[in-house]
């Protein structure tokens, strides 16, 4: 149940249908339905399917310093293009110092780590173990 | 020596450009109860175990000083996400954390050094000492040998117990249930089996696999002190699963037990696994399955709980000699609630398993212990696997105990009856108490020959039926002390030739003067 109204409610959004409007709706709807209990769920599930979204439509890339986006340009571009980014796909740069080097690149549920930190780790792990 | 270090280490370095990956991530979107529901790993496979990554934000130092990692096993696969059981301390997980596939599935690292370790259902060693290096990954969960790959049962497993090897044995390769109520000696039989096995040829052995689910810590510890105090520790392996634990660790024992046991009968070895017990299993998978929203069925159990302990004792076989020949015999263990054999679940596992042992309280609270009720325990294959000579003296016992059972209703009116039927009682008599048999306590299988054979030619019917057992210790030190070649042939040859027999009546002859 929640899930078909989450699904109706993103639907009718997308068809252009103002945020606050759809709400409206989704509270007349459920009231009418006696299925007001439903409206924190179905939110809840609009927001996860939106999250979800955000992984499947934008693309993620994450360096250790603003510099390294201009150095590792080739690299950072034959890697999305590895994760099957196209050129209409929004790309969003993060700068996380904890990578030491390097940067990850994340779109669609894949992850193409090239970071000094995985490297280092992977260095660690096959020494000591 | 650092020489060697800095070479490797430059080695590595070399290889750091190669180290790059591209993976299949998934992140949690919630989690409760040890279940995470994880969007993404689009194509996990059921019982593949997935990593989750405290990685992100975190540092590089606090990253390598991290010790433990914390797995999930994939359980469930829906439309749009995967539901994963957290294999570990749940409370690590959050949302939003990253997971990733490591596209093994779930498997334990077995070697010949687990042999005499008490392990977790993930094969980690627990009982403090050094971690067990793995020599093959076994996997947890996986489809039992067919029909062309397996022989019959044709050899004994014997428990050291006299009422089971004579009446219900047990052969290698076979399940045998062990049903009862509680307090009534279950686990008692299991480690007297155990503990039995160290009368046996070390190379024809059978290693032991003793798989606590969801048991007291303390039971476990003592269970393990008993097996060291008999020096069977150094054959068993302990899988230790506690009532604290989570329930997935709990479902997982018994399947990480037969995955180790697999281990031993593919190398052509014999294996015997102790299931204790199964109810708590069946308990464990009800509760996993119903946090993880699967429909309940009769008594909230789900629908696959008998395709469960159908695959995990489906497991247990006697190989053809072309594989090796090896064997995993299983004793699974059932506890009934009022001697309710007709519930669900001791009813699944009856109809699963090659016959049952099923032990009574009535029994007990009279001081019958093990407290076996010889008329309805049964062994459909381990008559085929009997040695010879306890196949010639047991045929008797049987027949003896049936008959003592029908007449025993007429024992208060014993004035009233005739010498024949008198004499059956008493006979009975003599034989219920011959079969009582202390904890911890095995027999080897030719003591128990003698033993039996004494009682067929009516060796206690001449002293009182109180003094049963000290007499037949008595005979059995005589052999022992005087007559050894009696045992010696019967261990070796497993045969009750003429030239036994004759010895034996002999013995028995002797030993009468000596009562008198």
């Amino acid at each position: 149940m929640k899930a078909q109204y989450s699904q109706a409610f993103l639907e009718v959004v997308k068809d252009g249908m103002s945020v606050e409007a759809a709400l409206a709706g989704l509270r007349l709807a459920l009231e009418k339905k006696n299925h007001t209990k439903l409206l924190a769920p179905v939110l809840l599930e609009v927001v996860r399917v939106l999250e979800a979204e955000k992984f499947t439509n934008q693309a993620v890339v994450k360096v250790a310093r603003q510099t390294d986006n201009t150095a590792l340009k080739s690299h950072i571009k034959a890697a999305l293009l590895e994760l099957g980014v196209t050129k209409d796909t929004p790309v969003q740069t993060v700068v996380d110092e904890t990578l030491v080097g390097g940067f990850v690149a994340t779109f669609d549920y894949k992850e193409h780590d090239q970071t000094y930190k995985n490297a280092l780790k992977s260095l660690y792990e096959s020494i000591t173990k | 020596m650092s020489t060697e270090i800095i070479e490797r280490i430059k080695k590595e370095i070399a290889s750091l450009d190669n180290v790059v990956t591209t993976t299949e991530i998934g992140i949690v979107t919630t989690v409760g109860d040890g279940v995470a529901a994880i969007d993404g790993l689009r194509s996990a496979q059921m019982m593949e175990m997935v990593l989750f990554s405290a990685d992100e934000g975190a540092s590089l130092e606090s990253l390598l000083s991290a010790t433990d990692t914390l797995y999930g096993l994939v359980l469930n696969l829906e439309e749009d996400s995967v539901k994963v059981v957290i294999l570990g301390n749940a409370d690590k997980v959050f949302e939003g954390m990253k997971v990733y596939r490591t596209k093994k599935l779930l498997s334990i690292p077995v070697s010949e050094d687990i042999t005499g370790r008490v392990v977790n259902a993930l094969g980690e060693a627990i009982d403090g000492k050094a971690a067990i290096v793995g020599k093959r990954d076994m996997p947890i969960e996986r489809v039992a040998y067919g029909v062309m790959e397996r022989s019959g049962v044709n050899e004994p497993i014997h428990t050291g117990i006299k009422a089971i090897d004579s009446m219900i044995p047990i052969g290698r390769g076979q399940r045998e249930l062990i049903i009862g109520d509680r307090q009534t000696g279950k686990t008692t039989i299991a480690i007297d089996t155990i503990i039995n096995q160290k009368y046996e040829p070390k190379e024809t052995r059978p290693l032991c696999i003793y798989v606590a689910i969801g048991q007291k810590r303390s039971k476990t510890a003592s269970i393990m002190a008993k097996l060291q105090e008999a020096g069977a520790m150094e054959y068993t392996t302990i899988v230790a699963t506690s009532a604290s634990e989570a329930s997935p660790l709990l479902f997982l024992a018994p399947f990480a037990g037969m995955a180790i046991g697999e281990y031993f009968m593919e190398q052509g070895k014999d294996v015997l696994i102790i299931l204790d017990d199964l109810s708590k299993h069946a308990n464990a998978y009800r509760q996993m399955s119903l946090l993880l929203r699967r429909p309940p069925g009769r008594e909230a159990y789900p629908g696959d709980i008998f395709y469960l302990h159908s695959r995990l004792l489906e497991r247990s076989a006697k190989l053809s000699k072309e594989l090796g020949g090896g064997s995993i015999t299983a004793l699974p263990i059932i506890e009934t609630q009022e001697g309710d054999v007709s519930a669900y679940i001791p009813t699944n596992v009856i109809s699963i398993t090659d016959g049952q042992i099923f032990l009574e309280t009535d029994l007990f609270n009279k001081g019958i212990r093990p407290a076996l009720n010889v008329g309805i325990s049964v062994s459909r294959v381990g008559s085929s696997a009997q040695t010879k000579a306890m196949k010639k003296v047991a045929g008797k016992i049987r027949l003896e105990l049936a008959q003592f059972r029908e007449l025993e209703a007429f024992m208060q009116f014993a004035s009233d009856l005739d010498e024949e039927t008198k004499g059956r009682i008493e006979s009975g008599r003599r034989y219920v108490e011959l079969l009582k048999q202390p904890q911890n306590n095995p027999m080897p299988f030719y003591k128990q020959v003698v033993s039996i054979y004494a009682a067929n030619a009516g060796m206690y019917s001449v002293v009182p039926v109180a003094d049963v057992r000290k007499t037949e210790d008595n005979f059995l030190s005589f052999i022992e002390r005087d007559r050894k070649d009696i045992f010696d042939t019967i261990e070796t040859g497993r045969e009750l030739t003429d030239e036994v027999v004759e010895k034996i009546n002999k013995a028995i002859e002797d030993f009468k003067q000596t009562l008198a």
